[in-house]
């Protein structure tokens, strides 16, 4: 299998957001390389940090969500926390032996590029509308905070 | 040409749900390509159907939830029994007793099934 390469159409106009799909992108492909090395420390470290990172990914999407007052943030939380559970499981049985890197790593490829190119091109129109108004309002913390990630 | 076609007698009024509908149907279609696909390829497909279905309900019911829905039980208890229907359509396609025609006549039937119980009431987001 090969390493995800990165593409335009993956972009959902929120840089910081990109930014943190990169950097799944690039964990995601970590661990493909730790698959071929057959080294378990090596990948399980990089399944920990691959889901340490997903967390506060989720977190950060949440709470822009919310902030944007995007009416499908519940529904959207549900949708992560079930991932996160899925994928906790699999931790779980690599951590009691079985090898089920090939399977994550296929699961995570194709999450990936669904939760980009569908959940997150749902929300990301709200938020960017959002942050552009809030941007016009002087002396928000979200502005001052968030306003420079955005185009 | 498509098994599933969308069209507007399936629309909910919420557009997250018709989008996802959408996506759905479009799973369906991929399983149809106009060269049969390989049957590893197939099982790529029904792999990311099953993924998204399961995305899908979380949402449906996460949305009847937050709605106070007093029918979620019910169909919850719907979702439940099509993913496991899912599991066992994937055991079987994988173990070569079911033809690709078969998994995709099942999956366009409970699709259409899904789609015309949708409560579009039920579905509205909940109010800012």
């Amino acid at each position: 299998m090969k390493h995800l390469i990165w593409t335009d159409d993956l972009n959902t106009g929120i840089p910081v957001i990109d930014g943190q799909h990169r950097q799944i992108v690039s964990y995601i492909n970590h661990l493909h390389d730790a698959r071929e090395t057959n080294d378990r420390k090596a990948i399980g470290d990089v399944i920990n940090d691959l889901i340490d990172y997903t967390l506060s990914h989720f977190s950060f999407e949440e709470e822009l969500m919310l902030e944007a007052g995007y009416p499908f943030a519940g529904p959207h939380k549900r949708v992560h926390d079930v991932f996160v559970k899925r994928v906790a499981e699999y931790q779980l049985r690599y951590k009691a032996g079985e090898d089920i890197s090939g399977e994550l790593h296929s699961l995570l490829m194709r999450w990936l590029v669904g939760h980009i190119k569908n959940d997150d091109a749902a929300y990301a129109a709200a938020v960017i509308a959002h942050t552009h108004s809030v941007a016009h309002q002087k002396g928000g913390w979200f502005a001052r905070t968030l306003g420079r990630f955005f185009r | 040409m498509s098994v599933v076609q969308w069209s507007n007698t399936f629309a909910t009024g919420v557009r997250e749900i018709d989008d996802q509908h959408k996506r759905l149907i479009g799973y369906i279609n991929e399983l149809q390509g106009e060269a049969a696909p390989a049957h590893n390829d197939l099982s790529r497909v029904l792999e990311s159907a099953i993924d998204y279905t399961l995305y899908h309900f979380a949402f449906e019911e996460a949305l009847m939830e937050s709605k106070g829905y007093p029918l979620l039980d019910a169909h919850k208890k719907v979702h439940d029994d099509f993913a496991q229907e899912l599991r066992a359509l994937k055991a079987q396609f994988i173990a070569g007793l079911m033809t690709a025609d078969q998994l995709k006549s099942a999956l366009a039937r409970w699709l259409f099934d899904h789609i015309s119980h949708a409560d579009t009431a039920a579905m509205r987001p909940p109010s800012r």
